[in-house]
């Protein structure tokens, strides 16, 4: 059977991202094929489908390519979820500084975030890591394979840099001016 | 001048920023004169509106005018002039660093936007770790957090045990009367204040008491009091002893 129609197969059976290591379940070993290669070339296959393979997830899923989106929003009408500020927020602090616990994304942001918490763990955005060594042993969270899914990433090193968030903060306009007091 | 509202902000630091970007003010030198005035009178403007007010935003108000008379006071400066211990600092690094994450959140809005035309294939209920029936993979979707709503609820679906179980302590008058005596001095007196000081509860002291009544009827003991209000004073009586 040929390989890359068996995994054509599965990523058309698997609501979640398959992976290399998913394979080795399927091929003997030795024969294990790369997974890189074969959505390669199915991807090129796809140029005149309404579908190809995207890279999410720590793995590789079938999605429907962007444009045709009215024409799927008409049949499918519930909405997308969109996250609120404060949601997005949350999940900034969480991506970056996982596992992280409560206090600490409530520091940064100065307001309380035990419903937004609460919120994304029902969604499955974020989960409970774990508990740290401080005093009372608070819950830390960490994002989730969904949280990948959710915003189309690869994995958590697709998020935008730490140094291009940087050159973002000191390239904005609020070093123009300066009063003192 | 803005009408700015306060429910339009994410919380008091968000507000800030605002302040900074609209003024174009130096993150890193901030007039915290000004910036307080601004943020106390945005405050109060919104309780005039009786809209109820966060706590975290009387919690900066109040953080914004401390710092505000802390630079009122001369601070340590280096050799070169400098001034350290800038008492703006850690409210500067709480700004910058939330602004740093308001950044990415807004990246992730545009990320979020960009990725919802794509559709995935729908949950069908099958996961990879079936392939395996893995007994120990069998918990795998389940997160730490299903695990505590479901204790949670079994336990409020529990049973009520509403019985209570009260320890009775037991303090006897012989107890407590041989406890007295062992309290006497070489001459045979003790004081009363000494006596309850050594006594750790109401039950106690009820005994004790109730002990010391039964001495005085028998005629063991003597009390005096010298003064009004003064200590009483408990002595051994010898004579009835022998």
């Amino acid at each position: 059977m040929n390989n890359e129609l068996i995994i054509e197969s599965l990523l058309f059976v698997l609501s979640q991202p398959l992976k290399q290591s998913d394979l080795k379940k399927i091929f003997d070993n030795g024969n294990t094929p790369s997974l890189e290669d074969i959505v390669t070339k199915l991807n090129k296959k796809y140029a005149n489908h309404a579908f190809e393979i995207k890279n999410v997830g720590g793995g590789y899923m079938l999605v429907t390519k962007k444009e045709f989106e009215p024409f799927i929003a008409k049949i499918l009408p519930g909405k997308k979820l969109m996250l609120s500020n404060a949601s997005l927020e949350v999940l900034a602090i969480i991506a970056y500084k996982q596992p992280v616990n409560r206090l600490d994304i409530e520091s940064i942001r100065g307001v309380d975030c035990k419903g937004v918490i609460k919120n994304l763990l029902t969604k499955k955005l974020i989960r409970i890591k774990g508990r740290d060594d401080s005093p009372g042993k608070a819950l830390l969270y960490c994002t989730t394979e969904e949280y990948l899914k959710h915003f189309g990433l690869k994995d958590l090193s697709d998020m935008p840099k730490h140094n291009e968030i940087s050159e973002i903060v000191n390239s904005d306009e609020d070093k123009v001016n300066s009063e003192t007091i | 001048m803005f009408n700015v509202k306060l429910e339009n902000f994410e919380g008091p630091l968000d507000l800030l920023l605002y302040f900074i970007k609209r003024d174009k003010i130096d993150i890193y030198d901030i007039p915290i004169s000004k910036i307080t005035k601004e943020y106390i009178d945005t405050i109060n403007r919104t309780k005039k509106l009786n809209v109820s007010i966060a706590g975290e935003f009387i919690l900066m108000a109040s953080m914004l005018t401390r710092l505000k008379t802390r630079m009122l006071l001369p601070r340590k400066e280096d050799e070169e002039g400098f001034e350290i211990d800038d008492p703006r600092k850690t409210l500067v690094d709480q700004l910058v660093q939330y602004k740093t994450f308001k950044n990415i959140a807004n990246q992730l809005r545009e990320i979020q936007n960009n990725n919802k035309d794509t559709f995935y294939r729908p949950n069908n209920n099958l996961s990879i770790s079936d392939i395996e029936h893995n007994p120990t993979e069998f918990l795998r979707e389940v997160s730490l957090f299903d695990i505590s709503k479901i204790f949670k609820e079994a336990l409020s679906n529990a049973p009520e045990d509403d019985t209570f179980y009260i320890e009775r302590q037991t303090i006897s008058l012989t107890e407590q009367r041989d406890f007295i005596i062992t309290n006497f001095d070489k001459k045979g007196t003790l004081l009363l204040n000494n006596l309850v000081k050594q006594l750790n509860n109401k039950l106690e002291i009820i005994v004790t008491f109730l002990a010391l009544l039964e001495m005085i009827k028998t005629s063991e003991i003597i009390c005096k009091q010298k003064d009004i209000f003064g200590q009483i004073e408990i002595k051994l009586n010898i004579t009835a002893k022998a």
